[in-house]
């Protein structure tokens, strides 16, 4: 019966399932978590945990998704657990090819699929489950951001020496990996924070502003670097004095090697100094680093050397080991008409001028950067600071399809860069002297997903002619391999061809790392592998040096569990930075700071941290 | 008038084409179940409703509109709805034009029935009246369906002409969706009077009075037919009391149970010098009858039953039946012959050969018609004149039966009993949803006899407050009549002042109150207004 | 009207005709199990999966539009895979040791799960089965539910909502857990369950059945199509008899019912033929004891026809009446009108039309 208070009214602005809104927070704790998967969980255990998760999602209407979906579950159960042999696999595939194939909506097909592409996906540890009854070796948890650190800079470490107000250790837990503790508290993308275990509980530590704390209490270049091993006498070259090479440089020189970087700008830093700006990256900051780094040792720079076939030879046949670490330092190009019009100038040109000191004047000129990654924003901020009257970034995908970071994006937007999206240049108009006059694009709409990402398709709509003055074309870089094509390395699509342990194919001596063999990536990326290249020519030259280590970092107190907001780096107001290139980004303050480290969850020592294993570190 | 006591239009087509349905003194839910649960889904489709009853039936928590009308008063209300459409213009002029007559002297027969009137004489709120009379008015198609709530009454066929009216007026005959659509009670109560068991009628409504019709089944027979009307068997009952009738043959009837003021007709069959009845079982009837006759049930017999919307449909025989029993037409045959009438004996489908070849609405209907693969079980809805006429899904289209349709003018009477100081309740008697009449079929299954078996008296909660009566009390119910026992159901289901009984169940029938007071055309009984007084029991 | 082909048939489609009902007029047959005419089309158990050419995956004959041009094949080796693996998956739902292998099931030899599982040579299911042994509720006279059987098509649940929209019985628990809240158990009184039993009707397993049909199995019965006996609606049914005697009905898709029928027309239209009361011989009165007395048929019909004869003759027709039950067929009131007009010589003829 009803109730006599229901029939007197029909309708009821209560939602139906009153839980609703409880649930989109426990949703979004579970996505945190889902976020935070450990590195090094079982790709089957994890895959398990998303079927289950899908079957609680059913309806309970179709036969596929609803009996389905826990059926698989439980045989993919078998497979995480090792119980399941070829057959078992061979019924899941079928199951879930017809889930995927009948399931009426997404939360039957989807889920399906995505085991599916997880079987191929992991195949390896398929076999390892089904063959050996155990995971793959190197399935196993670690501790989160020290993984995630292409270098892994004992993240935990180095938070506990600045809570304990050691702002000079941290530097050194830093460096004990990476000999660019303040290039990476200002410039690194932090992939350490990508699973900050933090983020189970509300967000990940903001891992680089802490670090930025300890190069601001102690600079880099007034921390003595450990005390270096007995000379080997044994010669090192490395070419480029970029981020690998100066971290190559600096691990052989700590380990009593003789080193020579040949570099062939004037200056140290590589696209540290010539691609970054100076407004993101203070110039005097980065002298620190490299003060630290010759500190080192044995270091001998010859600046202004640009390294053909013909010196390579020669160092090869002089070195006991050479590292090529030469980045990559062309602009890519577009094949625009009119691309070669007066006014048109890469990111590399651009960036690489202003990094010797040659800011060019853009006062009263419209300018347009085409790209939308962070080099692009590099540029048109840069652009707005040498005085343009107006910049625009042209794009060919949407806004959140950039791959410059958001913040950086936001940045720009900030400093007045107009976002002209969903727009492909066409070409370049030049007027009757050759000067630059227009750039004509054809819009774009955004289409299906093709390797990961929406691809724009052209869109019905007549082309957009923008009058400008100055296009700076910022696409990408390559890598210039032509004088080691001719030494005789080989190159494979633009890149230095090496092993996962950098020695260049073909070559016994001869490593190579960073940009040049990976493509154009990130400074910690290039810092890596620089330490893998200085330890294994260490290798190579017969040696197993153990670096000296004398920090003692601080033992974990009890976690504090409170959900916490996590504290942003400030940046100085638009108006008043976008003249001038003066760091951008401010600091944390000692409470602010004192805050942040207190969310660290000292994974180190919690967790997998102490287990046999649990740590991932070269040292 | 509209001619014979049948839907004009069929179930089908008035829960899937109306756009409203004005429900009166019907409760499909439990009367009709297969019916209620098709208007439950018309209304699902967004079919609009008017309940007109005085009780809380299923369907008015579905409703748009119930008006809760006073029992009794159906006539005050649908000359209230055709006076107010007339009034305010929202009648279809064209319609009323070319296709009916007599309109000025209905119009001026209700024109004094205003909406404070009908307020005054229903007892409903009169912006409802207004409110139901425009939406039934707005809608394209208006479908009336009623019930016995609007026949048992003395008014009853007054009350069935006032709602056609409305459905004239309005140009809501023979269209889809519409029509006039009486819920007729029992499952072949259209086919018996389609086959002339009543007093006026040979068989397709064939008037006995004219000389023409009788002449043509005299020479079909063979025999002289008596040529003046006979009396309903409600008016029989008081001819046997008289000594007017002396012999009687009930086939199948158990008036103990059914028939009101129950002392009234055992007084009748008592006087009786001869009574025969022909049934399946014992009935109260029965124990009155002079000679018992064991027929065969619709299960032992082949044949056709014709439903509320005239579609004649196949009976099949699925058993034998007790040995002992006999098929009924064999009965009659036997009986026939040995009073000298030289019938021969007919199988089911030769009988339904000579009904079609003497009723011109059943012309073109046969057992082997109904069995054919062409008809698909769909039946044939009369008229049916030919072979070839596919029957006829609704009535009037393009013209009326009886050429151009006339108004009738009835003027609301109140119920023959109201009720006074001895007797201050109004009962209102009634079918649930799991038995059927005198519970001759259903009562022999002992599940339905679970659900429900005994009788009760739903009662308002205020008069039970009054009268000291808690739900669930014995109690005495009385009226001029009788007295009966049962067991009170207080709620706000009725009315204050009213009362409802089902008439089902013989522990505490309703029939020893009802009031046998006649309709003046049909001579239907009162069932459904009646003065009673509820006691509490010790 | 669109055109498709199934099968290489050229076929015309009715406008917004699924895939499945464009092949049933075609006479052409495609499985279906959860799929039931004006009751359920939620699509749910991907029996009826067909592929279109075309289109990547298979997809429900049951709740696909027929497009202009579409190329339906009904038949492939992956789609007869897929509809044994939803077989097999409905089959490990179902259970199959709780009626010890459809031993002990009511609805064994009239259930379309199993008819489906013979067809497609699903004899086990490959996943893991349900070891279900969950309550039955069966406090209603004539319908139980069994949720062990249950395969949660929710057919019974299309047939209270979606025809006899009563709107009692509902889905229950959801997602995975999803089951059928039957108003069978204690408390059905409560309920506003009607008892109508088209949901047992609708049902394609043992799960939601007709208690009666404990006494019989279908292949022992035989159908009649006749009328139902009670009110005026005309719904068109099924007896099932099984040796000379009616077991139960079945509601047939009749032009007034469209398949319905409500309880009395299921359950309570038959018991009564053979009551053990119901009247076997004549009877006629002892004039001496005033009893009822059983007599020979022969006796009995003289009596009748030498009183009425008397009567008629010394007093006239007029005073002779008949009546007639409304619930009797055409046949029989024609017949018996005809009796009372012609040899009785009286037009005191009526029946209970108004009762």
């Amino acid at each position: 019966m009803i109730g006599a208070e229901e029939t007197l009214t029909r309708l009821s602005i209560a939602p139906r399932a009153r839980d609703d809104a409880a649930v989109a927070a426990v949703a979004e704790r579970f996505a945190r978590r889902v976020r935070a998967v450990p590195p090094g969980t079982c790709p089957l255990a994890f895959e398990l945990a998303f079927l289950q998760a899908s079957a609680a999602q059913t309806c309970g209407k179709c036969v596929p998704c609803r009996d389905g979906l826990p059926q698989l579950a439980a045989l993919l159960s078998r497979v995480a657990s090792c119980e399941a042999d070829e057959e078992d696999v061979a019924r899941m595939r079928a199951l879930a090819e017809m889930v995927r194939d009948t399931s009426d909506c997404a939360i039957g097909y989807e889920a399906a699929a995505a085991l599916l592409d997880g079987l191929d996906a992991f195949s390896d540890e398929l076999e390892s489950h089904l063959r050996l009854g155990r995971c793959r070796k190197g399935v196993g948890q670690t501790v989160p951001c020290e993984t995630l650190c292409p270098a892994h800079v004992d993240v935990p470490g180095y938070i506990a020496c600045v809570a304990a107000g050691a702002h000079a250790d941290a530097v050194n837990v830093v460096r004990k990996d990476n000999p660019f503790p303040t290039a990476c508290a200002f410039v690194c993308e932090h992939p350490c924070e990508a699973r900050c275990r933090r983020a189970l509980i509300d967000a990940p530590v903001n891992i680089r502003g802490i670090k930025r704390y300890a190069v601001d209490a102690a600079p880099a270049d007034t921390v003595a670097p450990p005390p270096r091993s007995v000379d080997t006498a044994r010669t090192v070259a490395v070419i480029g004095g970029g981020p690998s090479g100066l971290t190559c440089a600096y691990f052989c020189a700590l380990m009593g090697h003789r080193v020579t970087v040949f570099e062939a700008r004037e200056r140290l830093g590589g696209m540290m100094r010539y691609g970054i700006p100076a407004y993101r990256f203070p110039r005097e900051r980065l002298d620190e680093d490299i003060r630290g780094i010759m500190q080192a040792g044995t270091i001998t720079v010859r600046c202004g050397v640009e390294v053909d076939a013909e010196t390579l030879r020669d160092i090869a046949g002089t070195y006991h080991a050479v590292y090529v670490a030469v980045g990559a330092q062309a602009g890519k190009g577009l094949s625009l008409i009119g691309a070669e019009t007066e006014g048109v100038l890469s990111a590399v040109e651009l960036l690489g001028a202003v990094g010797d000191g040659e800011l060019p004047d853009f006062s009263g000129k419209r300018v347009a950067v085409v790209g939308g990654g962070n080099v692009a924003m590099d540029c048109a901020r840069t652009a707005v600071r040498a005085g343009a009257e107006e910049v625009s970034v042209v794009y060919r995908r949407r806004r959140e399809d950039m791959t410059a970071l958001a913040a950086e994006v936001e940045s720009a937007v900030a400093e007045g860069v107009e976002l002209v999206t969903l727009e492909a240049p066409e070409r370049i108009e030049c007027d009757e002297e050759g000067r630059c006059a227009a750039l004509v694009t054809r819009p774009q709409m955004i289409g299906p997903v093709k390797r990961g990402r929406p691809a724009p398709v052209a869109a019905d709509k007549p082309e957009r002619r923008m009058p400008v003055d100055v296009v700076l074309i910022a696409v990408g870089q390559d890598v210039v391999t032509a004088p080691f094509e001719e030494f005789g390395m080989r190159v494979d699509r633009g890149r230095l061809v090496a092993d996962e342990r950098l020695r260049a194919e073909g070559f016994e001596h001869v490593f190579v790392g960073g940009d040049c063999q990976t493509g154009p990536a990130t400074v910690i990326r290039a810092i890596a592998a620089g330490k893998v290249a200085a330890c294994n020519i260490d290798e190579h030259l017969g040696y197993h040096h153990k670096l000296a280590y004398e920090v003692k970092v601080p033992s974990a107190l009890p976690s504090d569990r409170t959900p916490m907001g996590r504290v942003e780096l400030g940046e100085r107001p638009a108006r008043e930075r976008k003249r001038d290139f003066t760091n951008v980004e401010m600091g944390m303050s000692g409470e602010e700071v004192a805050q942040e480290c207190g969310r660290c969850l000292r994974c180190d020592q919690f967790g997998c941290g102490v287990l046999e294993g649990g740590r991932e570190q070269y040292a | 008038m509209l001619g014979s006591g049948a839907m004009t239009n069929s179930i089908e087509d008035v829960t899937r084409k109306a756009d409203i349905i004005m429900l009166v003194g019907s409760n499909p839910e439990e009367a009709h179940p297969v019916v209620g649960m098709q208007i439950r889904a018309a209304v699902e489709r967004g079919c609009r409703l008017i309940v007109v009853d005085p009780r809380d039936i299923g369907l008015a928590a579905q409703a748009d509109i119930h008006l809760k009308l006073k029992p009794g008063t159906n006539v005050a209300f649908a000359n209230g709805v055709v006076n107010y459409l007339i009034q305010n213009g929202l009648y279809d002029e064209d319609f009323v034009r070319d296709r009916t007559e007599g309109f000025e002297i209905l119009a001026a027969t209700v024109r004094d029935c205003t909406p404070a009137w009908v307020e005054e004489a229903c007892g409903i709120d009169r912006r409802d009246l207004v409110q139901a009379a425009r939406m039934y008015a707005a809608a394209d198609a208006a479908a009336i369906m009623y019930c016995l709530g609007v026949t048992e009454h003395s008014t009853g066929t007054d009350g069935v002409m006032a709602l056609s009216n409305i459905a004239m007026v309005t140009g809501n005959l023979g269209k889809p969706g519409g029509g006039v659509n009486p819920l007729r009670g029992q499952n072949n109560v259209q086919g018996a009077c389609d086959m002339g068991a009543g007093p006026d009628d040979l068989p397709g409504y064939q008037k006995v009075a004219d000389p023409e019709v009788a002449r043509r089944f005299e020479k079909a027979w063979g025999v002289p037919l008596p040529r003046t009307r006979g009396l309903k068997a409600t008016e029989c009952f008081p001819a046997m009391i008289e000594g007017g009738i002396k012999g009687l043959f009930l086939f199948g009837e158990d008036p103990v149970r059914t028939d009101s003021d129950t002392a009234h007709v055992i007084r009748a069959l008592e006087a009786l010098e001869f009574l025969v009845v022909d049934d399946l079982f014992l009935t109260e009837t029965a124990k009155y009858a002079d000679v018992v006759l064991p027929g065969r049930s619709y299960a032992e017999k082949e044949g056709t039953f014709t439903n509320t919307e005239r579609r004649v449909q196949r009976v099949r025989k699925a058993v034998e039946g007790p040995v002992g029993a006999r098929l009924d037409t064999e009965i009659f045959t036997e009986v026939m012959n040995r009073m000298g009438y030289d019938q021969p004996l007919l199988s089911a489908a030769e009988i339904m050969n000579e009904v079609a070849s003497l009723t011109p609405s059943y012309g073109g209907m046969s057992h082997e018609r109904l069995d054919s693969a062409a008809l698909a079980g769909r039946g044939l809805q009369w008229p049916c004149p030919s072979e070839a006429h596919p029957g006829t899904p609704i009535l009037h289209m393009g013209e009326f039966s009886l050429g151009l349709g006339a108004f009738s003018t009835p003027e609301y009477q109140p119920s023959a009993e109201l009720p006074d100081a001895e007797y201050p309740l109004m009962l209102t008697t009634g079918r649930v949803l799991y038995q059927y009449n005198a519970c001759a079929m259903t009562g022999r299954t002992d599940g339905v006899n679970e659900i429900v078996d005994r009788s009760f008296i739903e009662i308002n909660e205020r008069d039970a407050a009054a009268l000291g009566i808690s739900d669930g009390d014995r109690v005495r119910v009385s009226s001029r009549r009788g007295a009966i026992q049962s067991t009170a159901r207080v709620s706000g289901k009725t009315n204050p002042g009213q009362t409802w009984m089902p008439f089902h169940f013989q522990d505490g029938n309703s029939n020893w109150l009802t009031n046998a007071a006649l309709d003046r055309v049909s001579k239907a009984p009162e069932y459904k207004v009646c003065a009673v007084k509820v006691e509490k029991i010790g | 009207m669109p055109s498709i082909t199934i099968d290489g048939v050229a076929v015309e489609a009715a406008p917004d005709a699924t895939i499945l009902e464009v092949a049933q007029e075609a006479g052409i047959r495609i499985p279906t199990l959860c799929h039931l005419r004006e009751r359920s089309a939620i699509a749910s158990c991907r029996v009826c999966v067909v592929d279109v050419e075309g289109l990547e995956h298979p997809v429900p004959a049951c709740s696909t539009p027929a497009r202009e041009g579409m190329a339906v094949t009904t038949s492939s080796p992956r789609v007869e895979t897929y509809r044994r693996i939803a077989l097999e998956l409905i089959v490990a739902d179902h259970g199959l040791d709780s009626t010890s292998y459809c031993f002990s099931c009511k609805k064994n030899g009239a259930c379309e799960l199993q008819d489906l599982c013979r067809e497609f040579g699903v004899l086990a299911s490959s996943y893991e089965v349900a070891q279900k042994r969950e309550p039955v509720l069966d406090a209603n006279p004539f319908l139980s539910y069994d949720p062990n059987l249950c395969i949660r098509c929710q057919r019974c649940v299309g047939a209270c909502n979606e025809a006899a929209r009563n709107h009692t019985l509902v889905a229950g628990k959801r997602g995975t857990r999803t089951t059928i809240e039957a108003p069978f158990g204690e408390g059905w009184r409560a309920t506003d369950c009607e008892s109508c039993g088209n949901c047992a009707q609708a049902c394609p397993t043992g799960a939601l059945v007709e208690k009666r049909r404990a006494a019989y199995r279908s292949w022992e019965t035989e159908r009649v199509r006749t009328t139902c006996p009670h009110c005026g609606v005309g719904c068109q049914l099924d007896v099932m008899v099984k040796d000379g005697r009616i077991m139960d009905a079945e509601a047939a898709d009749g032009p007034s019912n469209r398949g319905l029928l409500c309880v009395k027309g299921r359950s309570a239209s038959f018991d009564f033929v053979d009551a053990p009361d119901r009247l076997s011989t004549p009877l006629v009165r002892n004039p001496v004891t005033g009893e009822l007395e059983p007599a020979a048929w022969d006796d009995a019909l003289d009596l009748v026809a030498r009183r009425f004869t008397e009567l008629r003759d010394a007093h006239g027709g007029e005073s002779l009446a008949a009546f007639a039950c409304s619930r009797s067929t055409n046949e029989d009131i024609y017949l018996f009108q005809k009796m009372a007009r012609a040899a009785f010589h009286t037009n005191n003829v009526d029946c209970c039309a108004r009762v």
